[in-house]
Formats: structure tokens, C-alpha cells, sequence
């Protein structure tokens, strides 16, 4: 087995020489005012019974596709199709996307990992549920439940064998811990059987779920038909 | 939907720009569904925030006179739908308090309780309450 989780990646490792953020203070910037009025209340009202995190769940993932994932999968389809912008993706994901229209509200950074034959990426947020929403719509439920914070760091292959994906032995599975400053967005392979395919085909094989690393892009050609 | 006034809407659906909104809208809903208030109430106590604007502090600011305010960030919207669900969050604070579910003494505490935790969780750990 050669999984090698590590949490906090160097900043040297993924090309971020320009980013200032410090990943070493022994505590965590909270978040906004009114995010936290918003948990105030939500967990006043929790312990009171007057409502059940079940209720407010159900709710939420109505919701939730609604603003969906199609920003990341557009992103995703142009790394594919256009190789200076994969390019660039990679290096710069922050001012790369912002060229696109998609800017984060908060200031927060944007890092891409890509999924290559020897490596595949899944991405966390072990503090609360930080998510790259501006480009992936609302976090999933199981994304900021405790189980799914915990365990995709202690064992991320256990965990990607529970959304049906099997990773290669042979492949190092990274895990990224997201955090209020930093947002991680997988860059999922391209998948076989979609040479020529136009960037709204690719678009289409692209799932929120390929691009937190829990799953794989959907199959090309041969499979779909 | 005029029970709501000026919610953003797209495919006649509500739509987000962050987790927070989702969050706020979720909690109006429960409560609701669980029979707190009737969407007569909501609508009125909206209005009256949409109203007063997210700047005034006044009784229905219930956390904003106690904490820090809204911060800077939150502070510079001219559009009703950027601030859509500041009023929105203002308007359900009120009504919890109005309600009895909570108080406003009780809500500012909740805040700061909340970034103490933050601020006293290592970076990397999981954020909760400490002793609730």
C-alpha cells in the first residue's frame, strides 16, 4: 500500500509560491459574522428540539442541486479541451477561474489538484465543511458530516471504496483539508473513449462528486452507449 | 412567490450564493413545517426587515447590538438581492425571539461561544462547542 494521506500538502508541492496563507497557527479564523449568528442559531434551536438536523438536511439537499455543480464541470471540460488553460488551471486556479466569472465572495484561494495515473486526489474539510461552492453549489450532506471528515483522512481508500471507487494499489491517494482560506477543486482524468468530444459533451461526464475525488468522471463512449 | 418577497429565484427555484443562505432558509422552513409560526407571521416579520435594512440597529437586530456588527464584507450592498438573506437571518432572529424559542442575550452568547471555538480549535481539528 503506498496511501500516503497527508493532510496539509506543502504549499511548494502544488505551485503556490504566491500565496501567504499560514497553514501553522494553532488555531482557526472563524468565519463571518453573519455565518456565525447563522450556526447561533441553528444550534440553539437543535438542542432545543425545535428542530432536527434531519428536517433542515432534507431540506438543504432540495436545494442543493439547484445551485449544483455546473461551474466546476465547466472548468473541468476546459482543462481537458485546452491545454494552456489546464496549464494555467493548475498554476493560478484563483485568477484562472476569476478569467471565467467565478469568484469566490470571501477572498478565499482556490487550489486544482489534478488526477493523473499515479495519483488521485480527494478532498476534505476536517474543520466544519469549507467547499469551493462558488464552483460546486452547496456541500453535500455527507461531506460535512463527522464520519466523512474524520476517516477520509485516516482511510481515504476505505472511504473511496464506499462511493463504489476502486484506486489502483499502485496509486497514492492525496487527501487536501480545505479551509476558510484555501478551497481544493479535483481535476478529475479525462476519461477513454471521448477523443474529439466537444467541451459541453466533456461536460457532461463531469460529477460534483469527481471533483471533491470521491468518484471518477463518468465513463466516454464505449461504456455509455 | 409573494410570501417572499424579493427572494432570488432562478428556474423557480431559490438559489443561493452561499452555504449560510441555504442554512438560514432551511431553519424558516423547519420551523415553519413544525407549526412556530404561519407563513403570514414570516412574511410580515421579512417585510418589516427588508424594511429596516441590515445598517439599523434596531430591535430586530437582536445579535447585531450585542456582537461585533456585520463585518465589513457583509456591510457595502446596494441590491436587495445580495443582502436578501441578511434580512432574511435579521427577520428569523427576531422571530425566534419573539417566539420564545430564544433570547437575544441568549443568541449573542451562542456567537462568541462559537468563535471561541474557532479561535481555540488547532487548525485542522473539527470545530465544536465545548460545553453545551
Amino acid at each position: 500500500m503506498t496511501v500516503s494521506p497527508s493532510r496539509k500538502q506543502p504549499d511548494a508541492e502544488s505551485s503556490l509560491s504566491t500565496m501567504s496563507h499560514e497553514h501553522d497557527h494553532d488555531h482557526t479564523d472563524p468565519p463571518s459574522d453573519i455565518e456565525l449568528r447563522v450556526k447561533a442559531l441553528e444550534s440553539l434551536l437543535l438542542e432545543k428540539g425545535l428542530v432536527k438536523q434531519d428536517a433542515l438536511n432534507a431540506i438543504i439537499e432540495t436545494y442543493e442541486h439547484q445551485v449544483g455543480p455546473k461551474n466546476g464541470a465547466h472548468v473541468v471540460a476546459k482543462a481537458w479541451s485546452d491545454l494552456p488553460f489546464k496549464q494555467a488551471l493548475l498554476e493560478n486556479a484563483t485568477a484562472t477561474v476569476a478569467d471565467l466569472g467565478y469568484v469566490g465572495r470571501q477572498g478565499e484561494h482556490l487550489t486544482v489538484v489534478e488526477n493523473t495515473l499515479d495519483i488521485h486526489n480527494l478532498v476534505v474539510c476536517t474543520l466544519c465543511s469549507c467547499y469551493p461552492w462558488t464552483l460546486l453549489g452547496l456541500p453535500p450532506v455527507w461531506y460535512k458530516s463527522a464520519p466523512y471528515r474524520a476517516r477520509a483522512v485516516s482511510e481515504p481508500r476505505a472511504v473511496l471504496y464506499e462511493f463504489g471507487t476502486v484506486v489502483p494499489e499502485h496509486k497514492d491517494i492525496r487527501v487536501w483539508d480545505s479551509t476558510s482560506e484555501m478551497r481544493y477543486l479535483v481535476l478529475p482524468e479525462r476519461p477513454a473513449g471521448t477523443k474529439g468530444w466537444s467541451e459541453s459533451q466533456l461536460q457532461a461526464l463531469v460529477t460534483r462528486n469527481s471533483m471533491i475525488g470521491v468518484e471518477l468522471a463518468r465513463p466516454g463512449a464505449e461504456e455509455v452507449k | 412567490m409573494s410570501l417572499f418577497p424579493d427572494l432570488p429565484i432562478e428556474n423557480n427555484e431559490p438559489v443561493f450564493k452561499e452555504p449560510w443562505e441555504a442554512q438560514a432558509f432551511s431553519l424558516v422552513i423547519a420551523l415553519h413545517e413544525k407549526g412556530v409560526f404561519s407563513w403570514d407571521e414570516w412574511s410580515e416579520a421579512l417585510a418589516k426587515a427588508i424594511h429596516w435594512g441590515p445598517h439599523q440597529a434596531g430591535e430586530n437586530d437582536v445579535v447585531q447590538r450585542v456582537g461585533e456588527g456585520l463585518g465589513g464584507r457583509m456591510g457595502e450592498k446596494g441590491n436587495i438581492g445580495d443582502s436578501y438573506y441578511q434580512h432574511w437571518l435579521a427577520a428569523l432572529e427576531h422571530l425566534a425571539v419573539a417566539k420564545g424559542l430564544s433570547e437575544a442575550d441568549e443568541l449573542a452568547q451562542r456567537v462568541q461561544a462559537w468563535r471561541e471555538a474557532y479561535l481555540a480549535t488547532p487548525h485542522g481539528q473539527p470545530v465544536e462547542l465545548a460545553n453545551n
